[in-house]
């Protein structure tokens, strides 16, 4: 057997190429899905806020789905499942241009969204009665009183759900690689293959996606300590 | 009991060291004639190489019946190891086995811990293509996606092309993959890639093999390093049984058309370095 060292990992030069390849798609992967997944779940909000039966059962079922059904299966029926009833030019152009990594953004994209519409619906939730009726009072239009009283204290109490959900997003980001992406712990399989150091490989992943996960969690700290209210508990 | 004087404690250490010592320095060809035993390293339960008959509870198989007729050849007896997979390298060389068996291809970072045979039988990774590619190459899929089993010697024989591996956890994938025009084509062993090209011939996307292999992996018998006299005589033994036909007997009784495998033997016992090929590292 082969001593414990960390070195052979970090100065082998194809190694930490791979490695790093690995994590800048992770990055990818997570700030793409994150923005489609925020994107998306104000819009599913604005949908279930309007009166509409139809609109409402369809957010109800959307969300129902994506948090009921393993984001791994999801991730499946997206690459291999909805990619073959689209037609042969396109399939063939998503071949050539990591069709892999766009359905990846995607899947976790809009599997995440159902997570954050309903972060931001029990922060809206949360938000007392007598707020949009004051509001209402003073003048402001519908979308006004959401805008300048509603909205800024929804997302303040939503916040820490939301800070939760987007670790789980970059961690989830991991689950890419099954349908060929090769994201962080995809190179890290490799890196192993190919060193057979396999302590040292996953001591450096878990370093590495600890390292990034307190990132996102010191950055929600610091957003929901400026978006406290003087005098608030 | 315990050794308080330091100089008989010694004496004990050097004595037990002779003893592992001495019989490590005897040439192991020798041994294995004066026993008249040949222990031969197997796979546990690999069929059709090696796996206990159900009904007899007797390893049976190719592995173990090229064994058998090796140790005929010397007039010795053999007696079949059941060793696990990944202990196929080292219980030979640490000498509990004279030989292993096993199916085993000839890799660099494996030739520095033990000595191959010269190569029974070269197992090839094959690309299979749309059969609307006109290429016919596989210089011509440099650059271009190929999908493989993640972990597998198809990865490395798609990086070793120059192409770009798209990988999947089982083979039902990286067909799928080929079959939505997500790689250029997709790399696996010939038994596993004729198989899926016949298959494939009702599909949308028919497929068609391309001739030149993407890795050759000579198949040898692995044996301890340092025992040249042993290494000579398997090369011997196993080049006049391929000229007797027995390797080819015992090829058709376990993977032959016959079989459930239906593979042809078209190889011939050559010198390990007049092969040319890529190894693997």
């Amino acid at each position: 057997m082969q001593g414990f060292n960390l070195f052979a990992i970090l100065l082998n030069p194809g190694f930490r190429a791979m490695l790093l390849n690995g994590l800048g798609m992770t990055f990818v992967v997570a700030i793409c899905s994150w923005v489609l997944a925020m994107t998306l779940g104000l819009l599913l909000l604005v949908i279930r806020l309007t009166p509409g039966r139809i609109a409402n059962g369809a957010v109800v079922a959307y969300i129902s789905y994506h948090q009921n059904v393993p984001t791994l299966v999801q991730l499946m029926l997206w690459y291999f499942g909805i990619a073959s009833l689209l037609p042969g030019a396109l399939q063939g152009w998503l071949g050539d241009h990591h069709g892999e990594v766009i359905f990846a953004i995607i899947g976790l994209g809009l599997c995440q969204a159902a997570y954050f519409s309903e972060d931001l619906r029990s922060g809206l939730r949360a938000v007392g009665r007598g707020q949009i009726e004051a509001a209402r009072a003073l003048g402001h239009s519908y979308l006004g009183s959401m805008r300048f009283v509603l909205m800024p204290q929804a997302l303040r109490n939503a916040l820490p759900a939301l800070v939760n959900h987007t670790v789980s997003l970059f961690k989830n980001s991991s689950l890419a690689m099954a349908i060929g992406v090769v994201e962080l712990t995809q190179a890290v399989r490799e890196v192993e293959n190919e060193s057979f150091r396999t302590f040292e490989v996953y001591l450096v992943a878990t370093i590495l996606y600890l390292g990034c996960s307190l990132t996102i969690m010191a950055m929600g700290a610091v957003l929901s300590q400026r978006a406290r209210l003087a005098g608030a508990r | 009991m315990s050794c308080d004087i330091p100089i008989l404690r010694l004496g004990a250490v050097a004595l037990a060291l002779s003893a592992v010592a001495l019989p490590a320095r005897a040439d192991q060809l020798q041994s294995i004639m004066q026993h008249k035993e040949l222990r031969c390293g197997t796979f546990a339960d690999v069929p059709p190489f090696a796996a206990p008959d159900p009904k007899t509870r007797k390893m049976v198989g190719f592995d173990v019946d090229l064994c058998n007729a090796i140790a005929k050849h010397w007039g010795v007896s053999a007696t079949i190891k059941p060793v696990s997979v990944e202990a196929r390298v080292p219980e030979v060389k640490l000498g509990r086995v004279d030989v292993t068996i096993a199916n085993l291809a000839y890799t660099i970072g494996r030739a520095k811990e033990i000595q191959f045979s010269d190569p029974y039988y070269i197992a090839k990774e094959m690309l299979a293509v749309p059969a609307s590619d006109p290429a016919t190459h596989k210089a011509d899929f440099k650059g271009k996606r190929l999908s493989a089993a993640k972990g597998s010697t198809s990865e490395l024989g798609v990086k070793l092309n120059g192409s770009e591996p798209l990988t999947f956890q089982d083979t039902g994938s990286v067909f799928m993959a080929v079959e939505q025009h997500k790689s250029a084509g997709m790399v696996a062993n010939t038994m596993t890639i004729t198989k899926l090209v016949a298959d494939s011939q009702k599909s949308a996307v028919p497929l068609k093999m391309i001739d030149d292999p993407m890795l050759l992996e000579p198949i040898c018998v692995g044996m301890k390093q340092g025992e040249p006299a042993l290494l000579a005589k398997v090369n011997e033994t196993l080049l006049a049984m391929d000229k007797a036909g027995e390797i080819n007997q015992i090829w058709n009784k376990w993977l032959g058309p016959n079989t459930e495998f239906k593979m042809v033997r078209t190889d011939k016992v050559v010198a390990l370095k007049d092969l040319k090929f890529d190894p693997i590292p």
